[in-house]
């Protein structure tokens, strides 16, 4: 499968500090690409750069298949969908307005308007002015700005920044359905992992500038992995099955409660089963999650870069 | 070109920006409709006191009223956070373009409605002086120069700042040290770019009766020097506005 972004040793540093260092970013066609990062990791930068709102230090970018330059920028930009940081819209003009500008800019016809307003479920404040929208409602128009024209590729930024709890389901719904109603490639940064998790297919993870990991989700899945609560009625019992497997345990504060290290499936099930026929009574089984901070640790302690 | 104009035109719908064009010739015609003359001495000497009090009410409100302008213009862009949109659709170079035709439309209809309004005074009035065509013609061109030069000068003001607040405030300073200038030896006026309407005018106060408070007024030769200087000025802050263009990071 082709990329439809490339990046090759992207950088950019300001007054001497680098902000983005050697990204060697790969979106593959038809994925849902989550650009994960905490505040400040340089994802908003790079993703300027793929826009060309920023111009890199050096390094280049191949969008659609073509190394972009000034001469081509604009023609393959009209290709992409964006939503960078906060939404746009003038704010003296109606959503329907705001998307007229757009439509004549992408040089598409107005009929898509309705379309796009339908898709974010703006359709019913289509004649209100943006200035009298919510923060979430500029959002969703933002939105439907980088779907006009069907793009072959979307960029968002924190898209669901602002948004309600159903507003960011709905989003997330959308961004998920994306490369299969229309074919679209997505690119979506978030600093939340578990944002990520429930739409994206591919995963780049960026720190400091510096791309700690990239590939699908399910490799990434394997370094989240945290550490198993193990409730049980009888404690002594379960310590003496789990020092019977070699399985290190820690006492937690609150009563008949352990904790075990990260375990493979085919172990725990064994485990379960022993448990259980050992009477020490399994109450319950919590895999805890590892925070994207956490991740980032076991990560950068491991080879410092994953790929 | 007309594809970025016509975008501009559509981004000004509900500002009332043609309004505050309009508003520069309306405060004209009251503020010397008020002071029409009425005896036939002074109607003969009508159109060389209009031309002379134009320039001295342009350097109190063009000032200001072409801050109004020219922050408006990219305020809508910095208060929508539209630029970082704008610049993956349409080049800098674009934008730039429709953003300094539509303001230089703005300047030719501001001084096309203040020239129209001085014909109307005349009509109005019945002024019996003949109508000095050439002197009007080199006002026009005049107040087009100023208003392009102070247009442009706070365009990169508000280009620097982001924000409109820096470039009414210099309007509006630079207004009141233009009109002060105009008390100061002709030297000083030169040094106040915003009050260059006075220096450029092509008329000046040939005699003053203290008994009869009846004033003459005489012409004066076509301030060429003055005039290239403004439009030199205006090329340098519409230059500086561009690259501002150009180099902004979004």
């Amino acid at each position: 499968m082709k990329n439809v972004i490339e990046t090759h040793n992207l950088c950019k540093s300001y007054h001497g500090r680098m902000v983005v260092d050697n990204l060697n970013l790969n979106v593959l066609q038809g994925s849902v690409y989550g650009f994960i990062g905490p505040n400040g990791a340089g994802k908003s930068t790079s993703m300027k750069m793929l826009l060309g709102l920023t111009h890199p230090t050096s390094g280049s970018v191949k969008l659609l298949n073509q190394t972009m330059n000034e001469e081509n920028r604009i023609a393959l930009l009209r290709q992409t969908g964006s939503l960078i940081e906060s939404p746009s819209g003038y704010l003296h003009l109606t959503a329907k307005e705001n998307l007229s500008i757009i439509a004549e800019l992408k040089g598409i016809s107005h009929k898509d308007i309705d379309r796009v307003l339908e898709i974010v479920k703006l359709t019913a404040d289509a004649n209100r002015k943006v200035g009298q929208y919510s923060l979430g409602m500029k959002q969703r128009l933002g939105i439907a700005m980088a779907l006009l024209g069907k793009p072959r590729l979307l960029i968002l930024d924190e898209p669901t920044n602002g948004l309600d709890p159903a507003g960011i389901q709905e989003m997330r719904s959308l961004i998920a359905s994306m490369p299969d109603r229309t074919g679209a490639t997505i690119l979506i940064s978030s600093h939340l992992l578990s944002e990520m998790e429930q739409m994206v297919t591919q995963v780049g993870i960026l720190n400091h500038g510096k791309m700690l990991f990239e590939g699908p989700l399910q490799e990434l899945q394997k370094h989240s992995h945290g550490n198993i609560q193990l409730k049980v009625l009888d404690v002594p019992k379960s310590i003496e099955v789990l020092n019977r497997q070699g399985i290190r345990t820690t006492m937690m504060q609150q009563p008949n409660l352990l904790e075990l290290p990260p375990l493979s499936d085919e172990i725990l099930a064994v485990l379960v089963r022993d448990l259980a026929e050992s009477g020490a009574g399994v109450v319950g089984l919590t895999t805890q999650t590892k925070s994207l901070e956490e991740i980032f640790l076991s990560l950068t302690q491991s080879s410092g870069e994953v790929a | 070109m007309t594809g970025t104009f016509h975008i501009e035109i559509q981004k000004a719908h509900r500002r009332h920006d043609i309004w505050i064009c309009l508003l520069v010739s309306m405060i004209m015609v009251v503020w010397v409709g008020g002071l029409s003359p009425s005896v036939p001495d002074e109607l003969a000497n009508a159109y060389s006191a209009l031309f002379y009090s134009i320039p001295v009410i342009n350097s109190i409100i063009l000032p200001v009223f072409m801050a109004l302008l020219a922050s408006r213009l990219w305020d809508m862009e910095i208060k929508g956070n539209t630029t970082k949109l704008l610049y993956t659709l349409q080049s800098r170079r674009s934008l730039f373009k429709g953003k300094v035709i539509f303001g230089v439309m703005e300047i030719f209809l501001t001084v096309f409605m203040e020239m129209g309004a001085v014909l109307l005074l005349g009509k109005i009035h019945g002024y019996t002086e003949t109508f000095p065509a050439g002197q009007f013609i080199y006002l026009a061109v005049c107040t087009t120069a100023a208003g392009l030069m102070l247009f442009f000068s706070e365009f990169f003001i508000m280009l620097i700042w982001n924000n409109p607040l820096p470039a009414l405030c210099v309007g509006i300073v630079g207004a009141l040290l233009g009109l002060f200038s105009a008390f100061m030896p002709p030297i000083v006026s030169y040094f106040v770019p915003w009050g260059y309407f006075i220096p450029l005018s092509s008329y000046e106060v040939a005699k003053w009766d203290q008994a009869t408070h009846t004033v003459t007024y005489g012409t004066r030769s076509f301030n060429w020097g003055l005039l290239a200087f403004t439009f030199a000025l205006a090329a340098l802050f519409f230059y500086a506005s561009w690259r501002r263009v150009q180099k902004q990071e979004v």
